[in-house]
């Protein structure tokens, strides 16, 4: 097992969707620096203009929360744009990991060795593991690192929120790890790039619906995030990012970039048994497949 | 016996793949699987080396039940199809199959010089694999197959890519291996290769076998005997009576079907007895081609 996991780590290395995503990334955190810098540089003009006019106690802690919860929007910006490139890049770098193989027939010499089939999908599952964690893992901490040397923003519990970070990309690597023992490369794509979409939409309407206390949306949401629960793992992030004083209101403020419905411990439990879930589903169905 | 099936057989649905089949392969064997184009070959050789499933019957490879893990250390396969990781060198690849076969650390680079000497390609090892020809990625994945030192070698159309020169060289190894005990089990449609290193053949059709035994039994067939002589005019009939036919009579050649090969020498003694000078009389060998025609065009009409 670990020696495909090795293999494909290299593999997916070098796959060009990985280049396109360091890409994009140095674009986007290009992007997100600057508007950071400016949006830093506008609260804290309009900051000491409230303070200058002479603002009372209570109007200054008012304000000292607006500040607050001003950079939280910011890191929460960029650790959802983030989520959305790294679940793209587990989406698109795996979508063929065991049709492709078998559609070219690189599969079939490896098969016919002494390995069982349930290796070969735990050491493909591992390989695109590591390099979407380590991916992952710089890219939430590059989010940070600007927002700490920009705005001066910084986080804590950051090891238990880059775990959680990594967990969405890794369940969207197993669903679409499963569909691509099922499914053509081309079908498979369609499939987790439409649950990844339904996912957003849902994470978004659950948000919309706290917001507006309309169980009906909400419970969309409820039902999306059962359906895919990595935008609940995000939202589990965002709880943590705003967690400032001010609870109601601040979670108000962060519209649908935030955790006005917040998902419980138990969801991100659910997350990891849907990951193991969809791993074993993608063994099981590989086992019995004929490999034509 | 190191293959044995026992009505092995793969539907789709409505469509059959291959149909009760039952081969035995030995030691130090060289089977030769023929058949035309979608007459089950490949579909057969993918059950035996665990890649389809059968919808029924069984099947033992080197003594133990078809799908044993352990088994497989003692068997190559090189695909019909070959496709490798073709962004890895020669070596890399080799270096990859060695641990999934696994051989131990300290013997993989030895295993990999070894079986890169075999297959002639020690020189391009370091090269990536993309760069290879396809005469190359045929004898990479040869080499593959072989980094184990199987028992049991499955090539499905190990020669289609290589020129006459590498043809032989495959064969060589074939034998080679023969030599050592080990037994190769080969799907190919070139005929004339498997004719001279085969020692048993089976022919399928419409997943079918509709030939099975070893070459030198299937070639002999029926006893035709191919006569020169002269000064016999008016006289063959009387020759031939009681032994056979004459299949073709061209003055002085002819071409007569006996009822056995115990007749061979009578047929001799009766021409020169009648006073005809006899020049040639051997014994007509069928070739594979005709073989594998007669079987496959049989029943078609």
């Amino acid at each position: 097992m670990l020696i495909i996991a090795r293999l494909t780590f290299k593999e997916a290395l070098r796959k060009k969707i990985l280049v396109a995503a360091i890409i994009l990334s140095v674009l986007f955190l290009t992007v997100y620096g600057v508007g950071l810098h400016y949006a830093t540089n506008t609260i804290e003009q309009q900051t000491a203009q409230g303070v200058g006019r002479g603002m009372d106690n209570g109007s200054i802690a008012g304000a000292d929360i607006m500040v607050e919860s001003s950079k939280k929007l910011l890191i929460l910006l960029g650790l959802y744009f983030s989520s959305s490139i790294v679940s793209l890049l587990a989406i698109l770098s795996s979508v063929g990991v065991v049709s492709s193989e078998i559609e070219n027939g690189i599969i079939h010499a490896m098969m016919a060795k002494p390995i069982r089939r349930r290796d070969i999908i735990l050491g493909k599952f591992g390989g695109y593991a590591a390099m979407l964690s380590v991916y992952s893992a710089l890219l939430f901490l590059s989010v940070l690192l600007l927002n700490y040397f920009i705005a001066g923003a910084a986080l804590g519990n950051v090891p238990l929120l880059i775990a959680l970070f990594i967990i969405q990309p890794l369940v969207f690597l197993a669903v679409t790890l499963a569909g691509s023992t099922a499914f053509s490369t081309l079908a498979n794509g369609i499939a987790a790039f439409t649950l990844y979409i339904a996912s957003a939409v849902g994470g978004m309407l659950e948000q919309i619906g706290a917001m507006l206390s309309n169980d009906m949306l909400v419970n969309t949401g409820i039902v999306t995030s059962l359906l895919m629960p990595a935008d609940a793992i995000y939202r589990m992030i965002a709880s943590l990012v705003t967690n400032v004083p001010g609870g109601s209101i601040n979670a108000m403020f962060f519209g649908p970039f935030g955790a006005m419905s917040a998902p419980s411990t138990a969801m991100v439990v659910y997350a990891i048994f849907y990951l193991v879930g969809f791993v074993g589903l993608a063994s099981s169905m590989f086992s019995r497949k004929d490999i034509g | 016996m190191v293959i044995e099936t026992h009505d092995l057989t793969k539907l789709y649905g409505e469509k059959v793949g291959c149909e009760k089949i039952c081969l035995s392969v030995g030691e130090g064997q060289i089977f030769g699987f023929l058949g035309p184009n979608g007459a089950g070959k490949s579909t057969f050789v993918k059950m035996l080396v665990g890649l389809i499933k059968p919808t029924s019957g069984t099947a033992k490879l080197l003594g133990a039940p078809l799908g044993d893990v352990a088994a497989r250390r003692r068997l190559g396969f090189l695909p019909e199809n070959f496709r490798y990781q073709d962004w890895l060198s020669g070596r890399e690849l080799l270096y990859y199959h060695a641990a999934l076969a696994f051989i131990p650390r300290h013997e993989r680079e030895s295993r990999i010089d070894e079986v890169l000497r075999m297959v002639k390609l020690s020189a391009a090892a370091d090269g990536k694999i993309k760069t290879y020809s396809k005469g190359m990625q045929q004898r990479v994945g040869i080499a593959a197959a072989l980094i184990s030192d199987p028992d049991l070698l499955f090539l499905d159309e190990p020669t289609s890519a290589l020129d006459p020169i590498g043809r032989l060289e495959v064969r060589e190894i074939i034998t080679s291996l023969r030599d050592r005990g080990k037994a190769v089990f080969l799907n190919s449609h070139l005929l004339s290769e498997l004719e001279m290193i085969c020692d048993s053949v089976a022919i399928i059709k419409g997943g079918r076998v509709v030939e099975e035994g070893t070459l030198t039994e299937l070639l002999k067939g029926r006893v035709e005997v191919e006569v020169t002589a002269s000064q016999l005019n008016g006289s063959i009939e009387r020759v031939i009576d009681g032994l056979g036919r004459v299949l073709a009579n061209n003055g002085s050649y002819l071409l007569v079907e006996l009822d056995s090969e115990d007749m061979i020498p009578t047929l001799a003694t009766r021409i020169i007895e009648a006073g005809g000078k006899l020049y040639n009389l051997s014994r007509k060998k069928r070739t594979l081609e005709e073989l594998f025609l007669g079987a496959v065009k049989g029943g078609e009409a």
